[in-house]
Parts: structure tokens; sequence; C-alpha cells
């Protein structure tokens, strides 16, 4: 019973209430039996893989009749959307999670520096323009995005990159709530020194803000490595990843495949596992949204 | 600890400067940081007045509009705000919208009973329960892995042939299987636990951050007053993290008529599962271009927008209240 | 964690190097259009449906050795995409598209017309004859163009599990009434009448509304005009939606096949069509509404366990009994005569009727009258190509005889046209299933009802069907019995639906 809670390292020698063991075990029956559907569905899926597609129609619970390891190499040549194969999706997944990662998260940092480290005529317009404009929900905005990318000559290009380069939204908000706790005296000492601001800005401010950052860069880049709308929308030519799992799923029912479209999920959701699996620590201590004050 | 700002004119250090430079060459040094300023959130703007505004208001102009001649050309007009008008006085509360606009709220619901259970999973994390390590791992999942495989799961664990029926089944509570998703009395209920169970492993990730800045001190504090668990959660704790659920309490109203859940891969709208944002979605998914739907779908959602922004605003009024009591 | 943090994303960017390089340019970068040795280069998208790609493969192959002077190029998809067209017309490099697109016909402003094609000789005969004359007449856009012809053909209808039905001694049912009490009889000896894809009985629904109202009515549908009893019509009106008479007999015949215990496969309701499919073949239910594709597209589920698979006749609406004035015997007395398998006494009746000609030709319509899907699948000339005569000669060779064997031979698909000589088959090395598929399509009374969506009311209201609440789910068993609408509920639903958004769907088609 003990086990179950591990106390925290500074009170070693301190043991817990009766009434805290009751509600620590309840919380861990809890926490294990989601976990478990999780880590089952995850296997699930995986073993589903391996399935013929009538096995795993007729007979969704058990084991594989036979093992078919060949899908994992099939859905490399089945999976093919507007002439572009599983390679060739996964090239295009990654150039866009880099881009729009690296741009999406650079964007709203520099504008959160600004405004929260200097004073400047229409700071505080851009502070309250944030909040109204993560609060305004405009719906049904699609068909004149369609119509403005495709006049700047976006649809099917790389140059859509550009739209990411935004300043505003949470991404802003962790930024600033991170950049309010950045104390001022490494900038004012490099100040001294003789630093110009980009100086400041990149050799002082960013190596401090590295955590995250890299926590804020992750978590955007699996969100955009699963996101399927973009590619669907605004780049039918160059589709993703998950672009070309959705469409395989969704047209699925003119191959009766289901068993290369699990073998397609499972290995889109290997590279997001990986890098969390690498990072998590750095993305859940750094991110919280509002976070203290100070 | 307040954030302060560079050239605050209160900052002591401003006023030193002011004395030693001459006027000029302050101004200088302003304009050079204005110059700085300017040359890394200008761009931000550039991108906002042209992918924002420039985009919202042809939707929002849209609203006004309606199609004409097979939707070659289009007119000013109301009709979209009268046919709204239409379906939810006149048509009454069996109209899409109507069984739209409550399900949206029954989901809202559900979204404010899950914060105190993500916090409370986000809490054990942070007490670091036992398996705690691999619990943070484990529930990435539902982010990590894509919604086509959560859902087709799903199905089957709900479905006729599924853990779930068969072991009602046993219990003697259904005669014969029923399809739970396909069956108006338990849909929008079952796609409601979809939620909860995808829900649950998300929660901890927003609280896990804040929970972990709380200051040792403050906690080792309690502990040495002799105050115990519950007292040190409820007295300490949560006003620490207050802030952060009032942000995700004021973030999830700005998200009430733009989040659709899992409804297109659960249900499809069916069985009076759909919500405002699906009724949009539903109205713009592979309709043509020509069809006035799109204008009708820019009008729900102007309505909603205008009906919104008031709640909001309300709500974070309330929220900094309560903050200014806290601190 | 610096260090992991470096080599993460040194990986990622050689990854991206390696990949991204190359697949960046995937899909586009084909100029299209004459190249500089004076080649003509055709570009041609390809929706793998449930057909599969090879025997465009061997198409494309048959006319490259025809025409040396034309460079094709083949782009396969799993999904099928039309928006280019429209969405981003100058940067499109496809020339001719093998596709699927409801509701195209709001962009025939970026389509180039067919008519030359449809008005072509080929083998002594018109490409529009060996399409059919009535499907191009419903292919035809107010403007008096054609801007789609139909690349594939699905003979729809209700399968079944011959040899099931054979081991039992189960008929196929010559009217509905009959196939209720087939199901009973079913059920009886625990076997599952249905296993469905919801969806797919509009295949049935339209069918039996042809049956009632004639095709040629029926066709009429589909432009948007409604005939009354009394011969007088309207267009783009209400009438279609809440007088339609034909609709609402169609519709009373489901609730006596799907809406009792037992009737239907548990959860059936919330299947995808593969998956329906697959249960099908694995014996979970006798009956199915599908299409000549099945066994095509389900390969993978064939094995030497699966059963033979057949369609059926469409039985006859009961309700066009009675519309004749014959009792439900007499109706069956008449099928009978209509199918060569009357009895003695069936045949007396039939000869002593006044009216003998009008309802045996009425009969046999009904009777001989099946669902094709075939405008679903449109091919489409980009209005800005720049191989249009490259894709017009293409389009040319694939209606011709020779082309149209390559896709028999080696798809074993019905064929989008028939051969010069009339035929739909020229070999006869098909299953089962297609035999008997061919014998429905290729009766000489048969007549082919299909849907099409060529006016705003249809593609800019997106109204996809005649009804508007989906009728299988209101009918169907459902253990929880306060759920099933009886037929007059679903009836007054329909009714007030129609008459609450009429105004709006002017509008949203643009027609207010």
């Amino acid at each position: 019973m003990n086990r179950i809670i591990s106390v925290p390292k500074k009170n070693k020698i301190k043991r817990r209430a009766k009434s805290e063991r009751v509600v620590f075990t309840i919380e861990f029956i809890i926490l294990t039996l989601f976990a478990l559907t999780y880590v089952f569905s995850f296997i699930w899926g995986f073993i589903s893989g391996f399935k013929t597609h009538d096995d795993l129609i007729l007979n969704p619970w058990s084991m594989p009749e036979t093992w078919h390891p060949e899908n994992y190499i099939d859905v490399f040549s089945l999976l093919e959307v507007n002439g572009v194969n599983m390679l060739g999706m996964i090239g295009n997944s990654l150039w866009l999670v880099f881009g729009r990662s690296i741009l999406s998260v650079l964007g709203p940092f520099l504008m959160a520096y600004a405004v929260t480290k200097f004073v400047f005529p229409g700071r505080n317009f851009l502070i309250g323009l944030n909040i109204i404009l993560m609060t305004l929900p405009i719906i049904g905005a699609m068909p004149s995005t369609y119509r403005l990318y495709s006049q700047l000559g976006f649809i099917n290009s790389p140059k859509i990159l550009i739209a990411s380069f935004g300043g505003f939204g949470a991404t802003n908000l962790y930024f600033c709530s991170f950049l309010r706790g950045v104390s001022k005296t490494y900038s004012e000492a490099a100040e001294i020194d003789g630093a110009n601001n980009y100086v400041i800005l990149f050799k002082i401010i960013m190596p401090l803000c590295k955590g995250i950052i890299i926590a804020l860069f992750i978590t955007t880049a699996v969100g955009v490595w699963n996101d399927y709308g973009t590619a669907l929308v605004y780049m039918p030519k160059l589709p993703t990843l998950a672009t070309g799992i959705y469409l395989f799923s969704t047209e699925m029912t003119y191959r009766a495949r289901m068993d290369i479209l699990y073998a397609a999920t499972m290995l889109s959701a290997i590279p997001p596992l990986v890098l969390y699996l690498l990072a998590h620590k750095t993305i859940l201590t750094n991110i919280s949204l509002g976070g203290i004050k100070g | 600890m307040e954030s302060y700002q560079v050239n605050d004119k209160t900052n002591p250090q401003s006023v030193a400067d002011e004395l030693k430079l001459g006027k000029s060459i302050l101004r200088k040094r302003k304009a050079k940081t204005y110059l700085f300023i300017l040359s890394i959130i200008g761009l931000q703007l550039v991108n906002l007045i042209v992918f924002y505004f420039g985009v919202n208001i042809n939707s929002i102009l849209m609203a006004f509009q309606i199609k004409q001649d097979a939707g070659k050309t289009w007119i000013w007009s109301l009709d979209n705000f009268a046919n709204i008008y239409k379906q939810f006085f006149v048509s009454g509360s069996s109209s899409e919208l109507w069984i739209a606009l409550g399900n949206t709220f029954k989901f809202f619901g559900l979204s404010l009973v899950m914060f105190p259970i993500a916090f409370s999973t986000s809490y054990f994390m942070y007490k670091k329960i036992l398996g705690h390590g691999i619990f943070k791992i484990v529930f990435f999942f539902p982010s990590i892995v894509s919604g086509v495989v959560w859902s087709t799961l799903y199905k089957e664990i709900v479905g006729p042939q599924g853990p779930i029926i068969q072991m009602f089944l046993n219990f003697g509570w259904f005669e014969e299987p029923i399809v739970l998703l396909d069956d108006i009395r338990y849909a929008l209920g079952t796609v409601m636990v979809y939620s909860v169970w995808m829900g649950i492993a998300g929660g901890f990730i927003l609280y896990g951050g804040a929970l972990s800045r709380i200051p040792t001190e403050v906690i080792e504090a309690g502990q040495l007053d002799g105050i115990n668990w519950f007292n040190e959660m409820v007295r300490v704790i949560i006003p620490l993290i207050f802030p952060t659920m009032g942000t995700m309490l004021l973030l999830q109203l700005c998200g009430l008529f733009t989040a659709s859940g899992n409804i297109l891969l659960l249900t499809g709208g069916a069985r009076n599962t759909s919500t405002i944002s699906f009724l949009i979605f539903a109205n713009v998914y592979k309709v043509p271009e020509t069809s006035n739907k799109y204008n009708y779908a820019s009008a729900v959602g102007l309505v909603f927008t205008t009906l919104t922004i008031p709640i909001v605003f309300i709500v974070r009024y309330f929220l900094n209240k309560i903050e200014d009591v806290e601190y | 964690m610096k260090n992991y943090f470096n080599r993460i994303i040194v990986a990622f960017v050689a990854m991206i190097v390696a990949l991204g390089a190359t697949a960046c340019a995937g899909g586009s970068g084909n100029g299209g259009g004459a190249s500089a040795g004076g080649k003509d280069n055709l570009e041609i998208f390809m929706w793998t449906a449930g057909y599969g790609s090879d025997y465009m493969k061997a198409v494309i192959t048959a006319f490259k050795d025809k025409n040396p002077d034309i460079n094709v190029e083949l782009k396969l998809s799993s999904a099928p995409a039309f928006s280019d067209i429209y969405l981003d017309p100058d940067n499109n490099s496809v020339d001719l598209y093998f596709t699927t697109a409801w509701g195209y016909s709001a962009y025939n402003e970026y389509l180039e017309p067919l008519n030359d094609i449809v008005n072509t000789e080929v083998d002594g005969v018109t490409i529009a004859s060996k399409i059919g004359e009535s499907t191009v007449d419903l292919l035809t856009a107010k403007d008096g163009n054609v801007y789609s012809i139909p690349w594939a053909n699905g003979v729809c209808g209700l399968f079944y599990n011959a040899t099931v039905f054979e081991q039992n001694g189960y008929k196929a049912p010559k009217t509905t009434r009959q196939l209720a009490d087939l199901c009973a009889t079913m059920v009886s000896d625990k076997q599952t009448p249905f296993i469905y894809y919801k969806e797919y009985w509009k295949y049935m629904i339209n069918g039996w509304m042809a049956q009632y109202a004639t095709v040629a009515n029926f066709n009429k549908y589909n432009l948007g005009v409604y005939t009354f009893d009394d011969g007088t019509t309207s267009e783009n009106s209400i009438d279609l939606f809440i007088n339609n008479t034909a609709r609402d007999k169609a519709l009373e015949v489901l609730p006596s096949l799907i809406g009792s215990k037992g009737y239907i496969y548990t959860g059936t309701n919330t299947l995808t069509h593969t998956v329906s499919q697959t249960y099908f073949l694995n014996g979970r239910g006798l009956m199915i509404p599908t299409g000549s594709w099945l066994e095509y597209e389900m390969r993978n589920s064939i094995s030497d366990k699966t059963p033979d698979i057949k369609i059926m006749k469409y039985p006859v609406l009961s309700s066009v009994g009675q519309l004749l004035g014959l009792n439900e015997n007499q109706l069956v007395a008449v099928v009978a005569y209509v199918d060569g398998d009357a009895t003695a006494a069936q045949k007396e009746f039939v000869d002593s009727l006044e009216n003998k000609e009008a309802v045996v030709e009425r009969v046999r319509e009904a009777r001989n009258v099946y669902f094709s899907e075939r405008i679903g699948h449109g091919t489409f000339i980009p209005k800005k190509s720049d191989a249009k005569e490259a894709a017009k000669k293409f389009l040319q060779f694939y209606y011709s005889d020779e082309g149209l064997k390559i896709i028999e031979d080696t798809c074993g698909m019905l064929l989008p046209a028939k051969y010069g000589d009339g035929s739909v088959r020229k070999s006869n090395s098909d299953t089962t299933l297609i035999t008997s598929c061919l014998e429905l399509q290729g009766n000489e009374y048969a007549s082919s009802v299909e849907r099409s969506y060529t006016i705003p009311l249809f593609y800019n209201a997106g109204i996809e069907n005649f009804w508007y609440f989906d009728p299988i789910g209101a009918f169907s068993y459902n253990a929880n019995t306060s759920q099933i609408w009886t037929y007059n509920q679903y009836l007054e639903k329909e009714k007030s639906y129609w008459n609450d958004n009429w105004s709006q769907i002017l509008i949203d088609a643009g027609l207010a």
C-alpha cells in the first residue's frame, strides 16, 4: 500500500495520512484503467495492421488468423493520392511541419517579446487585440481564404507557409506569461556592454526561452503532422501523410483494405510518438496556460 | 512579481538616463527602439491584416448576400438571417438549429465537468502518484494518434458485438444487441463519452506546467504548519492555479461554437447529434461554391459570433475580479 | 536534454533534405500541352475506384500504339479530384479526368463541351447511341451542351446469396409483397434477410419510383419536372417533394422489409459499404442492395468459401397493380407472364385482360427496370486544357469497340457504353454475378434508371434524393420501438420539412 504513494523527494520521512492513501489508491486505479484503454487501443490498431481485411472486419477482437507483416510495406505503394505515394507524402508533411511550426512559434514569440519588454504606441492595443482575436470565433471563412490564397499563388505551393507567420493566438499568450517572468538583469547587463537590440533578443533572451520554444515547437509540430485539413483544401497536389490517410480512409469504401488503413495510421503515429517520448519533460514543464504570475 | 518595462517613465533607471543624456540622443534612441520593434512585429501585423481581417471581412459580407441566377450573381439581402430567425422562432424546437444549439450547450456543459477531472489528474501526477512517469507518456497518446483510429476502435467497443453491449446483454439490461451510436436515445451520450475518454488525457497537460511552477517553499511552509493534504489542495494549490483555470474556461467559451468534437467520424451528425459548428461544416462540405449555403453558413457563424462576444466579456470581467481578490 | 534536441533536429533536417526536396514537386511540375518535340502531352487523372486502374493502363497502351504522336501520362489517385478544375484552373495541368464529381454542373463554365465527342460516329454508330440517348439527355445542361459522359457502369439492385437461396428453396420474388413474404419465411428459418449499407437503398427506392411513375416520367424528375396524373407538369416546384405519389408508394414498401425484428442484421445501419459487403459475402445476411462492382471491389474477400451471388430483377411494386386495377395475385400473374414463366392459369388470366397490351407493357417496363450507376462516374476535359484534341481523341478510342473490348477483358466491369452492334458483352467468361447483371442489363426490354444533378435545384441546394429524412433510419427495426416512424408520420415530417424550407431551398439554389 505504501508503495502507491511515492513521496516527494524533499519529504522522504513524512508518511501520508490514511485518507490520502485511500484517495491515491482509487485514483491510481482509475488512471491505470484509462491508461490501459489507450495502450490497448494502440496495440489493437497495430495488430489490426497485420490482419487481412476480412479477418479485421469479421473478427475485430481476435488475434490475426495469419500474420501479414507485408501490409506495413505494401502501404508504401498502395497509398497513392494525386500521383504522390507515401514517401512523397512524408516529404510534404516534413516541410510543412517544420516550416509551419518554426514560423508559427517564432512570430508570436517576437510579438510577445515586443509587447512585454517595450513600451511603444499601440502596445496595449496589441495585447487587447490578441484577446479579442482569440475570443472571436469567426466561422465559415474557408471560401474567402481560398480565394485569397489563390490570388497570392499559395495554392499547391510552399508559399502557403507565409500565412503561418502570425503574431497572435494562444502561443502569444504562453510567451507573454513566460517572458513576464524573465528577469531583466541579463539583458540590462548586455545593454551596458553595448549589445544592440538584436543581439540581446537572439543571444540572450532566446536561449533563456529555449525550453518553452522547444515545447511549443513540438506541440505545434505534432498538431501540424496530424492536421489533414490544410493540405486537403489548399495543397491537393502536395498531400501530406495525414491528408493521404484521411482520404484513404474516406475512400476506403472503394478499396476494401482496412488492414492497409491501419498499417498506414500506425506508421504515421510513430514520428510524433518518438518525438514526444524524447521531449515530454520539456513539454510538460514548460507549457501551462496563464501560469503563475510572476 | 510584476513584469516591468524598459522605458517605463516611473522607472528610476529611465529617469537617470534622462538626466545623463541629451534630449536629442534620447529621441534618437527611441526611434531606434521603435525601428527595432517594427522590424520584429511588422510582418506579423501585415499577416494579420491580410489573412485575418481580409478574409473575415469578406466572410461577414457574405452573410448579407444571397446568390441568384443559379449562383452566377448575388445581391445584398437579409434572407439568410430571416431563415435563421424562422428556424428559431417559427419552425420550433425540432428545427436543425435548435437541436444543434442544445447539443452545443450539452458539450459545453460536459467540458465544464471535465475541468475538475482534468485538474485532479494533473494534481495526482504532480503529487507523483505511483506510475506517474508512465501515465505522463501514455496520456499523450490521444493527441498523437489519428482520430480515425480512435473513432474506429471506439465504434467497435460500443458496437453490437463489442464488450460493453455483450456485458449489458449478460446482465439482462437489453433484450437484444443495440447500436448505441444509431439509437436516438443513446447516440449523443455515446459521442459525449468518447469526448471524455479522449479528453481526460489531454487535461493534465494544461495544468501540469502550472502545478510544476508552484514554488516549493509555499508547499513546504504549509506542510510545516501541519495542514493535511486536503487542505493543502483546496487552500494552497487550487488558489495558486486558479488563473490557469480561468483562462481555460475563457478559451472553452471562445471555442463554444467552433469546436465540433468527433461527430463527423462517429455519427456524421445523424440521430440528433449535430452541433452548431457541425451544422456549418455540413453546409459547406461537398457543396458547390455557387450554392447559397456558403452564405447561410456565414450568417449562422456571424450570429453565434455576435452572441458569444458579450458572454465572453462578462466572464472575463468576473474572472478578473476573482483574480484580484485572490492576489 | 540539449543534445537530444540538437540530434533530433539534425536528423529531421537530414530527412527533409532527403525526402522533402524530391516530394515538394510531387504531382505538380508537369507543364502539360505540346512539348518541344512537337509531341502532344496528354495528362490523364484517374480515380482508382472499385474498378482498379489496370484496364486504363491497357487502354492507354493500345491508344499509344495508334497515336504515337501523343504522349500519355496517367496520374492515379485513391481519392477523386475535381476541384482543381475551378479552384485553380490556370495551374491545372490535367487534360482529362476520370473521376466522380457530384454537382459538377455548377462549374460547367470551366469545362469543355463534349458535344462533338457524343456526336462522333465510331463503329458505325454515334457515341451517344452507344451510351444511350436517354442518358445523354439526362446529361445535357440547360445550355444544350454535354459536359460529362460516364466512364464506368454499375448495374445496381438487390443482390442475393444464390447458394443459400438454392439450399432453402427460396424463389426470387416477383412483387414487393412477395419480397416481404420471403423475408418472413427467412426469419422463420432463422436466417437474416437483409444486410446493407443504408445509402444504397436509394437504388431500390428510385427503381420502385420509376416503376410507379414510368421511366420516362422518372427521368423528368431528374430535370426538376413533376408530371401529375392528368398529364400537367410543374418545374422546379415543391410538387416533386410533397405531391410525389411515386416516391410515397416506393417508400411505403420499406417498413414491410426492414421494420420488424430479425429482418435486418443488427447494427447494419452504421456499417460502411465495404464492411456491409464483407459481412454479406460471409453470409451474415441473404440480400443486399448494392451494385455490380461488389465482386471486383471485394476481390480481397473472395475465396472458395464465398457463396454464389446474383442480382434479382426488381420486384414489381405491388401498388403498381392497384394502379392498373389488379389485385396482388393478378399482378403476380402478369409479372410471371412478362418473365415467361407463367402457369397456364396465369396466361389465361392475362389473355382475358381487356387492356392486355397496355397492362403487359406497363408491367414489363416495371419488371425490367434497373438502377444504373453511370452518371456518377464522369469524365471531364477542363476548358483550360491545352491538349483538348488529344483528350477527345482518347475518349473516342475509349468508347470505340476496340477500347470497350480492352476494358471488358482486363477489368470485367460492366461497360459504360454498348458495342457498335448494340451488345453489352463480347466474351462469356463472366462470373455468376456479372452474368446475372448482364441478363438484367442486356435484356431487350431493359430500361435503366439513373440520377443526374444537372439542375441548380439539386446541385446548389444540395438535394441528392427526392426525400429529406433518411427513410432507412426511420423505418428500420431498432430495439427502441419508439424510434421507428410509421409510414404516415414519415410523410407528415417530410411534408412539413419541405414546406418549411422551400423558400430557403430556392434561395440556396439561386432560383429565388
